[in-house]
């Protein structure tokens, strides 16, 4: 082994080591990555570098979608958004078997439409639809597993941060991985309303279909939100604005449509504003971790090394890939999400854009790769034994044991696992569309 | 008292950052309506929208680091003792305060060294040393902020 290869595998531990200890994430990346580029570049390279990380990570123009976003989201939690939504969704399906429950997905997927994190997403439509399924007997493990479930759409519809954080790290155009998430998306959704279909119910939860002036009046209070939804990504593809002009406008309109609805106060932007302070912050420390730790392995070329190595194996393409997305999963059910893709996508990408699958175009790769990351990451926040987003349903609602939630989760996660075993098997569904 | 203080600022400095985030997205959606109805956009609205986001994000640090909100892996520790957890937990805020403390150093000298070549910006010409001097309070408070927490026992 060479020593710069050696100098990586030592970095790479010394991570390790320190993730393990408890310590921050994006410490453990910056301290080994800045030691590592010392010792080979040496101290004043260092120095200068550091000189300019911050500035440039912190001056990247595409990277204001995050925050943006953030901010869009959280704003239209303080809006009121999913209680009209729910009640929308609730008098269109609600007499269904399953009904509410079916609602609860629905309402989740157009408030993911606008709202770029599952977190937020799952506790804001728990809030509304809890209530509501527990008044009608709905068993609680269907309940918290939906809303589990029903929250990761917040991801897996644009606008996504996850997706954001994948096209800046892997060079992408982030319209194109939007697009490319839409069937997917599609499948998801129809993907859940299936499970909830067949699941077991008791006629008691059985509610009477609701009257069409009522249906009528519940899509007048939810609309706007679909005409936003189309005039942010409308803009983008119509060639109208930018994904950073339309994550700003989004982020405008939706203040406006709470401040008309609900009155929007001023401390509910304060809050707003604070919420999101708290999760950009988070999310920037650890791309500059990352960038320091990407630094120090790029002098030591193992990406790179790695990616030729993984070509002269005689292991199938796709069984790497599967491999790869496996490992993904794994370190999701350890560490969050995020960090997860900052600090492995810079070092797999290559690899991955080496290897022949399906005969793609490097850049067709890259963005079915994206969507494939994204529904692992998706996945990651409902399976055991580390679902954030199972943990949060559990926590917000009490007294459910969070074994019921995972229990109730199975059928959910299998329809996912289908849906990426699809996705692995035909790139077109993320394709085709671009 | 001086935690109390730091909190307090880290605060003031989010909702400050959040004011620039929003001016950011107000100017963006002017210049695109300019763009729009009078196929003309505000001169170096890219510009102004990088420094404005910037800032916003620098100035978002100390409030995350005042809610301990840096994401780590409780999976291998989860078992140990409230103790040790929070020995680790406090190692692990001096790290970020020396982290963030180097940090500031250096864009401080990056700002010093744009200041004596009289860098600018493309079109509106804001000089390069101000975009770096805006990090600084960020960067520095959140310093503070994590060295005060490594220093605090629960």
């Amino acid at each position: 082994m060479t020593t710069p290869i050696l100098t990586a595998m030592m970095m790479l531990g010394a991570m390790l080591i320190m993730m393990a200890l408890r310590l921050p994430i994006a410490a453990a990346m910056a301290i080994p990555g800045a030691v590592g580029f010392g010792l080979i570049a040496g101290i004043d390279p260092l120095l200068n570098a550091l000189k300019g990380t911050t500035v440039a990570r912190l001056s990247v123009y595409e990277l204001s979608i995050i925050p943006l976003f953030l901010l869009m989201g959280q704003l239209a939690v303080k809006g009121g958004l999913s209680e009209a939504l729910f009640k929308a969704a609730a008098a269109w399906v609600g007499h269904l078997r399953g009904g509410l429950a079916m609602a609860s997905i629905l309402a989740s997927a157009v408030f993911g439409s606008i709202c770029g994190s599952s977190v937020a997403t799952a506790a804001t439509i728990t809030q509304v639809a809890y209530p509501a399924m527990q008044s009608h007997g709905y068993p609680n493990r269907l309940s918290t597993a939906t809303l589990a479930a029903g929250g990761t759409l917040g991801i897996l519809i644009p606008p996504s941060v996850p997706l954001v954080i994948y096209a800046i790290l892997a060079q992408q155009n982030i319209a194109k991985l939007y697009l490319a998430s839409m069937i997917p998306a599609a499948l998801a959704i129809v993907g859940y309303l299936v499970v909830l279909h067949f699941s077991r119910h008791d006629s008691s939860q059985e509610e009477a279909p609701a009257s069409s002036t009522a249906r009528r009046q519940a899509l007048k209070d939810v609309w706007p939100i679909a005409v936003l939804f189309l005039a942010i990504f409308g803009g983008i593809y119509a060639g109208v604005f930018t994904p950073t002009e339309a994550a700003a406008v989004g982020c405008l309109l939706v203040a406006l449509l709470g401040a008309v609805r609900k009155g929007l106060s001023i401390d509910a932007i304060r809050e707003a504003i604070l919420v999101t302070a708290e999760t950009t912050a988070m999310i920037f420390v650890i791309f500059i971790g990352a960038d320091l730790m990407n630094a120090g392995l790029a002098l030591t070329q193992m990406p790179m090394a790695l990616a030729g190595w993984v070509t002269t194996l005689t292991i199938p393409p796709l069984a790497i890939l599967i491999a790869v997305l496996l490992l993904l999963l794994i370190l999701c059910s350890v560490m969050d999400e995020l960090s997860m893709m900052i600090l492995t996508i810079p070092i797999l990408l290559p690899t991955i854009l080496g290897l022949d699958l399906w005969g793609l175009e490097s850049q067709d790769k890259a963005i079915w790769f994206g969507i494939l990351v994204l529904s692992v990451v998706q996945f990651g926040l409902i399976a055991p034994p580390v679902g954030l987003n199972v943990i949060l349903v559990n926590g917000l609602v009490k007294g459910v044991p969070i074994r019921e939630t995972y229990a109730g989760v199975f059928p959910f996660i299998t329809a996912d696992f289908l849906r990426i075993t699809l996705l692995i098997l035909a790139p077109g569904l993320a394709l085709v569309l671009l | 008292m001086i935690r109390r203080a730091l909190e307090k600022a880290s605060n003031r400095l989010a909702l400050i950052g959040g004011i620039s985030l929003i001016m950011m997205a107000l100017i963006t959606m002017i210049s695109i309506l300019g763009r729009a109805l009078f196929g003309q956009p505000i001169t170096g609205d890219i510009e102004l929208a990088q420094l404005l986001t910037a800032f916003a994000i620098a100035s978002f640090l100390p409030w995350c680091q005042a809610q301990k909100a840096h994401v780590f892996v409780d999976f291998f520790t989860a078992r140990t003792s409230p103790v040790n957890q929070q020995r680790l937990q406090r190692i692990g805020h001096l790290l970020i305060a020396v982290i963030l403390g180097v940090l500031a150093w250096r864009t401080m000298m990056a700002a010093a060294s744009a200041l004596q070549t009289s860098e600018s910006s493309m079109i509106l010409g804001i000089p390069i040393w101000v975009h770096s001097l805006g990090l600084i309070p960020g960067f520095l408070l959140a310093s503070l902020m994590a060295l005060s927490q490594a220093m605090h026992r629960q």
